[in-house]
């Protein structure tokens, strides 16, 4: 799948019941979707299982999609109010998953590469769930702002200032790491 | 001073990068070309350009995952698991005609239910007996004599 077109026409025969197109939208959107949701749920289980669920709501309900959004946006936003809906059954039952990292991690000390990435997402974790999103949405999903707005329902204004302050309470968690042990890497 | 001129301060570049990052990539397209003008010609811009840059490190510092083949597998098999609730594609405007002539349906039939012309009664047979005895000069309620 290689463009807007390509994709809506995928879209228009999985909505006719064509395995194939459905399957060759998997392959272009199962990693990114996958990933979203476990940066939004920080749990493998459970992003996997949100993930499943996003590409069955594909299959049932693609004659439903509006050309006008990309089918990454969609996709995202069905995605999204999986991960909403979890994190609200989580409320009552923290995850376990997220206790035991918090306590196996210890601060200072030297932090390889995959320490540092325990600790990213140990800290994207503790982010309110509006900001984690808005920030997985920019900066590891590669969405637009009118993108990322739209799927969290807000003005480009307002998603601005849930990017800076997830960005601000990002800096000051994860300040014991020094400045020489992240790369000075900014794409990806 | 138009509004594009005015957004385009030092302070809707330090709100762009402390939103978007310093990767122009992630900004709006629209204001990209002249944040990045801006950004290289301000001087005092280092201090927190610098700290945003050790942000966008960070992030890129947590890895992706990969999901797992049972994961691939269950998705591969969701058309001959699933049946499809929506047959067919329909594009927005389909979709509203159809919703319009539903809609319109219903209306129908309920405005039908509650306004329709009651079954005949006693009474309207004899309100169109008099109705033909007056246009016709006949009393069609009488049998007729042999």
């Amino acid at each position: 799948v290689s463009n807007i077109e390509d994709e809506i026409e995928w879209m228009r025969r999985t909505a006719n019941g064509d395995a194939v197109a459905f399957r060759a939208l998997a392959d272009a959107h199962l990693v990114k979707i996958m990933n979203f949701a476990y940066r939004v749920l920080h749990d493998r289980t459970e992003a996997e299982d949100v993930a499943q669920e996003t590409f069955l709501r594909l299959w049932k309900d693609a004659g439903r999609y509006e050309p006008k959004a990309r089918v990454t946006t969609w996709l995202h936003r069905i995605a999204h109010n999986l991960c909403v809906d979890r994190l609200r059954g989580r409320r009552e039952q923290p995850s376990d998953e997220l206790d035991e990292e918090r306590s196996s991690t210890e601060p200072g000390g030297l932090l390889d590469r995959k320490r540092l990435a325990t600790d990213v997402g140990k800290a994207l974790a503790e982010l309110p769930e509006r900001q984690r999103t808005a920030i997985t949405l920019v900066h590891y999903q590669g969405l637009s702002n009118i993108e990322a707005a739209s799927i969290l329902d807000v003005g480009v204004d307002a998603l601005e200032s849930l990017l800076s302050r997830g960005r601000r309470s990002l800096r000051d968690k994860l300040a014991q790491h020094e400045p020489d042990e992240v790369t000075g890497e900014t794409g990806r | 001073v138009r509004q594009d001129d005015k957004k385009q301060t030092a302070d809707r570049l330090r709100a762009l990068v402390e939103s978007y990052g310093t990767n122009p990539e992630r900004w709006p397209p629209d204001e990209r070309a002249s944040a990045q003008k801006l950004e290289t010609s301000s001087s005092n811009a280092e201090a927190w350009l610098t700290e945003q840059r050790r942000i966008d490190a960070l992030l890129d510092g947590a890895t992706d995952v990969v999901p797992s083949p049972a994961l691939m597998r269950r998705v591969a098999e969701i058309p001959l698991r699933h049946e499809k609730a929506l047959s067919g594609w329909r594009p927005g405007w389909l979709r509203n005609l159809i919703g319009l002539g539903t809609a319109a349906a219903v209306l129908g039939l309920v405005v039908g239910m509650t306004t329709s012309e009651p079954v005949a009664t006693d009474d309207a047979v004899t309100e169109w007996d008099d109705l033909s005895t007056l246009a016709l000069g006949v009393d069609g309620s009488e049998e007729l004599l042999p």
